[in-house]
């Protein structure tokens, strides 16, 4: 501020203010004492405070006439205190011109808070040390704030890894080291294609590639079955959630990473559940030579349709059965769909050469059929698998004949 | 295929024709002008298209046969689709192909049946 601008300018204000003071000196004084967003103290060289800011007082809690005085390793927990890092900072930032800690003070109250602390030696203008400045940052919500998060992702229930572009594992939660088998210090550092199977880990990065090329919160191989490797080689069915995550470190991806191994086994079991569901709803049984019989269980889809056809037409051409029974009775309901399938089955089977006799058309569903319109009067239909029989024997021009009739 | 791999065989009063397997349009249409021929030949008054060796079922293939059904009607004879695998009935139900008015059995043996005076062995389910 020595120039001549800046003397004139003040000289002006002197002359319009006259009862302030002028002195810059002062305003330096009041800043430093008046931040409250920031503790600024300083020390002597032995480590006793000098002065107390108000933001100190804020912060920290003591107020000037109890801190001043006193050694500032009282604002250090015990430990610290016992492991020498109070004496040790004054050292190093004798020597090195400037020392920075972030770690745990105390308050007044003794409780603990998350503090920066930045020491700068202060030198008289011959150059000796008379002293250090300290200004002291509370992170205590910062430090929340990332505790916060640590125990999110440690608590998760998923396997969580965050990558960085380079595809390097630079955090990873217990999930993680439980899932795959490895410890945290095996894995952060290293491509995450080592948890990529054999398979597909040549084309990974690939995949990496056009991820970060347009990273966008997805599920990672839509459509396909993916699995990652444990350290014992053994490969586990996953499903994973990839997030974009850009910060001022750059760009990096956050997987989320689902053990599915007991979906898979779940979804196996019904699926064969299924198919023997399937097979034992529609038993093809020969009843008589020439004559087949098919008691059909429950309601009828495409799906279960179509086995059944086959069952059936297949049935027909292995006992060479020209007529087959198909009983309806254990069908709760039939809709137009259903119609139409078994119209189908009539068909299909009519090229084979055989015919299909429909049995066990109760009232109810009989009042259906004629209300829903299908057509079913080229089919031969009964009421009753008995009755459905004796059309069986009848097309055979077979004859049922009592025994002693003949006597 | 030619013309000439196709054989006819005379039973007493019915034509046997054994349909290749995966026949093109070309054999067809050749089935189709032979089978005509034989039938104007030996008056016969039956014909059975064994199909037990064919895997597919075509339009056109299917027309041809509906086609020669109603030509060999008109000649005076009927005509029995013999041995239709199920796979085949299958996919010509679900692409809605009809063999018109052709009658059908499981075998050979049951198609001499139906032309045999005994229709009711046969599929055209003429019960109503």
């Amino acid at each position: 501020m020595a120039t001549e601008t800046g003397r004139a300018t003040r000289a002006r204000a002197t002359k319009a203010t006259q009862r302030l003071t002028p002195d810059p000196e002062v305003y330096a004084r009041l800043l430093v004492d008046t931040v409250s967003d920031y503790a600024i103290f300083t020390v002597d060289t032995a480590g006793l405070v000098l002065t107390w800011n108000r933001g100190a007082e804020r912060i920290i809690g003591h107020r000037p006439g109890e801190i001043i005085g006193r050694h500032f390793s009282c604002l250090y927990p015990q430990e610290r205190i016992d492991a020498g890092v109070p004496a040790q900072e004054l050292k190093t930032a004798a020597s090195a011109g400037r020392f920075e800690d972030e770690g745990w003070r105390l308050r007044q109250d003794g409780s603990r808070f998350w503090a920066n602390v930045i020491t700068t030696p202060l030198h008289d203008p011959l150059g000796q040390l008379i002293g250090f400045g300290k200004v002291l940052r509370d992170l205590s919500q910062r430090q929340q704030a990332t505790e916060r998060f640590r125990l999110i992702v440690e608590s998760a229930p998923n396997a969580i890894v965050m990558a960085n572009h380079e595809g390097l594992m630079v955090l990873v939660n217990s999930q993680t080291e439980r899932l795959f088998g490895y410890t945290r210090d095996e894995l952060i550092g290293q491509s995450v294609e080592i948890l990529v199977p054999e398979s597909v880990r040549s084309v990974h990065p690939n995949y990496r590639a056009s991820f970060f090329a347009d990273p966008k919160t997805r599920a990672m191989g839509a459509g396909r079955d993916l699995y990652g490797v444990h350290k014992n080689g053994r490969e586990i069915p996953v499903e994973i959630g990839l997030n974009p995550l850009v910060t001022e470190e750059g760009s990096f991806v956050i997987a989320s990473i689902i053990d599915i191994t007991e979906r898979k086994q779940a979804e196996a079991t019904i699926a064969r559940q299924a198919q023997e569901i399937l097979e034992v709803s529609t038993p093809v049984v020969q009843v008589w030579e020439g004559i087949i019989a098919a008691p059909l269980i429950g309601t009828l889809d495409s799906q279960r349709t179509e086995q059944f056809m086959e069952r059936l037409l297949q049935r027909i051409v292995e006992t060479n059965s020209p007529v087959a029974l198909v009983d309806i009775t254990g069908v709760p309901t039939i809709d137009t769909q259903t119609g139409q399938h078994l119209i189908e089955t009539v068909t299909a089977v009519r090229m084979l050469g055989a015919q299909v006799v429909l049995t066990g058309v109760r009232p109810a569903l009989a009042q259906t059929l004629v209300h829903l319109g299908i057509d079913l009067s080229h089919v031969i239909t009964r009421s009753s698998m008995s009755a459905g029989l004796r059309v069986a024997l009848d097309i055979l021009n077979l004859q049922v004949v009592r025994n002693n009739a003949k006597r | 295929m030619a013309d000439d791999t196709i054989s006819v065989i005379k039973l007493h009063n019915v034509l046997m024709v054994t349909v290749p397997p995966d026949p093109d349009d070309e054999t067809v249409s050749a089935l189709q002008e032979r089978v005509l021929q034989t039938m104007e030949r030996y008056e016969a008054k039956g014909l059975v298209l064994d199909i037990s060796t064919v895997e597919t079922l075509d339009s056109f293939f299917a027309r041809t046969v509906v086609e020669t059904v109603q030509m060999v009607a008109l000649m005076g004879g009927r005509t029995v689709l013999a041995g239709m695998r199920p796979s085949v009935a299958i996919t010509a139900t679900q692409l809605g192909l009809t063999l018109g008015s052709a009658l059908t059995a499981l075998d050979v043996d049951r198609a001499l049946d139906v032309l045999d005076d005994r229709p009711r062995l046969g599929g055209d389910g003429d019960d109503q």
